[in-house]
């Protein structure tokens, strides 16, 4: 049986286009170090980033319990907002165990993406949700413990308080959610590019992804000056 | 082989040994100012793999399928960079005892693969690459009866690019 022509030129072609590249097992060996220690250290600050975040809400809750111990209502919220923490900090290691899962490449191409899609769709939508509210918890806790009188805290203008505090979540939320939306929306078109095998989809992406980013940066600036508009009307 | 610790210079040597494998899907997948940053993260992506790799087959599929996750995954789907390679991206050695027409050929070949959609090129570098039909649906998820049909539509669209007469079984 004759072999394919397009085989033989392949074949061919490679043989003499190769030949002159040399990584020997030295440079294998150092890439590899590079490399780890490059990987290790991503993986390393974000796990480090939303455990100190965790963390400091854990011990700002504790001190603040210790803080308004005659204040029955408050220990309530706090303790609430103790186990909450505690929930989401399990949650947030969790996910990253899984976003390490699916980054593992040794699985065919489709069910890759689809894990991919079901990553950023499912879990990692919730734990956008729960990382705002976890700074919002910093946030908040901060004030109650620099507020803290004698077990009292004060809400002078309840409805400026829930308005800052909202708009601090959509802000936290939405720079999130608009940052793995880019994510989510390459893969989503990478996953139809596969199965239709097209790659119209794809390229038609890339050219809306800039008048995106551009649309976001203007929401971003409008909640930010709406948020210090609102402070600076609170501090009057 | 030990799944608990991974044998690194069982490692190396293996990718040593199949390193054409990484040369030939950089130069498919990558610009020519992307393939040395392609080469060294499907190295340490097979590595970061490795334990997974349970020796029931054959190492070159395996590595097959983690390079070409990372080269489309990883680096395209990351930087979203659909290059279609240059002339200058396609630099074949100078050899004044080779025939000219050859290489203008591999060149071309090479062009029209790397016109095709990501999945079909993945297609017909594994049929290229003489993997069965069965391995290259393994690799990519679809099904052979899939990967049947596709290959019969490529390799008819490369010859006629290339101008060949049907010769294949």
């Amino acid at each position: 049986m004759k072999k394919d022509e397009l085989i033989h030129m392949w074949q061919e072609g490679n043989d003499r286009m190769f030949r002159d590249e040399k990584t020997d097992r030295e440079m294998i060996t150092q890439y590899l170090n590079e490399k780890t220690l490059k990987g290790n250290r991503n993986i390393n600050f974000n796990l480090v980033f939303y455990g100190a975040i965790q963390v400091a809400n854990i011990i700002l809750l504790s001190m603040n319990l210790a803080g308004y111990m005659n204040n029955p209502a408050m220990v309530w919220v706090l303790i609430s907002q103790i186990a909450f923490t505690i929930g989401i900090l399990v949650f947030g290691m969790d996910i990253f165990y899984k976003f390490r899962e699916i980054n593992n490449y040794s699985d065919s191409l489709q069910n890759l993406i689809q894990k991919q899609l079901w990553f950023f769709r499912k879990p990692y939508e919730v734990w956008l949700v729960l990382a705002s509210v976890s700074a919002i918890i910093l946030m908040t806790n901060v004030n109650l413990y620099i507020d803290n009188d004698n077990g009292t805290y004060i809400i002078n203008n309840k409805v400026m308080f829930v308005g800052v505090t909202l708009a601090a979540f959509l802000i936290i939320y939405g720079a999130q959610k608009m940052t793995s939306l880019l994510g989510l929306r390459r893969l989503k078109a990478y996953l139809a590019d596969l199965q239709q095998g097209a790659l119209d989809q794809s390229q038609r992406m890339e050219r809306s992804r800039r008048q995106y980013f551009w649309l976001w940066v203007a929401v971003f600036i409008f909640l930010t000056a709406s948020l210090v508009f609102g402070i600076l009307i609170a501090l009057r | 082989m030990s799944k608990q610790v991974p044998d690194k210079a069982y490692f190396v040597e293996m990718v040593y040994t199949h390193m054409g494998i990484i040369y030939k899907i950089c130069n498919l997948y990558a610009a020519v100012d992307d393939r040395e940053d392609l080469k060294q993260e499907i190295i340490y992506q097979l590595w970061k793999s490795y334990p997974t790799y349970r020796g029931d087959s054959k190492f070159q599929s395996w590595m097959y399928r983690v390079a070409l996750n990372t080269a489309m995954l990883g680096l395209r789907a990351r930087k979203m960079k659909y290059t279609r390679l240059s002339d200058h991206d396609l630099e074949i050695p100078e050899d004044p005892f080779e025939n000219q027409d050859q290489e203008i050929r591999v060149r071309q070949l090479y062009r029209q693969i790397s016109k095709l959609k990501d999945l079909d090129k993945t297609i017909i570098f594994l049929y290229l690459e003489q993997c069965s039909y069965d391995e290259i649906a393994e690799i990519t998820g679809i099904s052979t009866k899939n990967v049947s049909v596709r290959l019969v539509r490529i390799r008819e669209k490369l010859r006629a690019k290339l101008h060949i007469q049907n010769t294949a079984p």
